[in-house]
């Protein structure tokens, strides 16, 4: 990985949340799947230097297109956060220069729930304006 | 082989149908259960008892939220990411452990999950929070969160019966 792809703890991430059971919108909570990885990867993008409207355009105009689902919320993660849970972040820009996966994920499926919990509970939820 | 047979009254037809179900296969009675629901008017029924201690009965409402659930991600990408679909298994075992489950708890939250697993998750604040996981194999993962350095979570055999260790887990959240 070069420097430039390397990421900070302090770097800001966020998670695109497409589905309404992923999130609680009165209590402003994710929810745990929302952070569960597909094939050993959690897609996020790197938001930091981003202001709101440009963090939802991403959602909106690139994410969204692909994932063929209306956009709902986000939950903003610091990559300190993801760290702490002993995984990792990888910038994966092959198709867009602020994209990566949370990866290093467990084996065991209690585990990888576990992680996935913890994040969703340091996770800030914003609801699609 | 035992056979069960039931007579169900039919909501569009005068008189009623018979059914011959091969036992124990209960799958199919959840199954048509569902279909009969999908039939009508997709309205919520008999959702919330209260018994004289004042327990909320919530065992139907969270069926009929399961079902909503299955409904909803019984498509591929259905969170955008391509999750898998929820399977039959998963659904079944499901509602097999929510009518197991005592209603002195609080109802649960009923999650679909990216690999199509289904998830039962009580959440009471930060760090305070107990999950199943369901996964179509007679095995329940769990996580309990009772503090912020106290984590517990593992898998349990899901047969006839639900396991100390998930009563107890949701007891110690409660208490």
């Amino acid at each position: 990985m070069n420097q430039k792809n390397k990421i900070s703890s302090k770097e800001a991430t966020t998670r695109y949340i497409f589905n309404d059971r992923h999130y609680a919108e009165t209590k402003k909570r994710i929810k745990y799947p929302a952070f569960m990885p597909k094939k050993g990867e959690t897609s996020v993008f790197r938001i930091s230097n981003l202001d709101d409207q440009q963090i939802w355009d991403i959602g909106e105009n690139y994410v969204a297109p692909i994932s063929s689902r209306t956009l709902l919320a986000r939950g903003d993660l610091i990559a300190l956060d993801i760290f702490d849970e002993g995984l990792e972040i990888e910038a994966d820009t092959k198709n867009h220069k602020l994209h990566a996966n949370i990866v290093g994920w467990p084996l065991k499926e209690a585990k990888i729930k576990l992680h996935a919990i913890n994040l969703a509970d340091k996770a800030i939820c914003h609801i699609k304006p | 082989m035992q056979a069960l047979n039931l007579t169900i009254d039919s909501p569009f037809a005068l008189g009623s149908t018979d059914i011959k179900i091969d036992w124990p296969d209960w799958a199919y009675i959840e199954e048509f259960r569902f279909s009969l629901r999908n039939k009508k008017t997709n309205q919520p029924t008999d959702w919330a008892k209260t018994d004289l201690e004042g327990t909320i009965d919530w065992t139907n409402y969270a069926l009929e939220t399961l079902n909503e659930v299955y409904e909803e991600c019984s498509a591929a990408n259905w969170d955008g990411y391509n999750a898998q679909p929820i399977s039959r298994e998963k659904y079944f075992e499901a509602s097999k452990l929510i009518r197991m489950l005592p209603n002195s708890f609080p109802v649960p939250d009923i999650l679909p999950e990216p690999d199509g697993g289904i998830g039962l998750e009580w959440y009471q604040e930060k760090y305070f929070s107990f999950a199943v996981g369901i996964t179509g194999k007679n095995m329940i993962t769990y996580v309990g969160r009772f503090g912020k350095n106290n984590q517990t979570y593992g898998t349990e055999t899901f047969i006839d019966s639900v396991s100390d260790v998930i009563l107890n887990g949701l007891k110690r959240l409660f208490s």
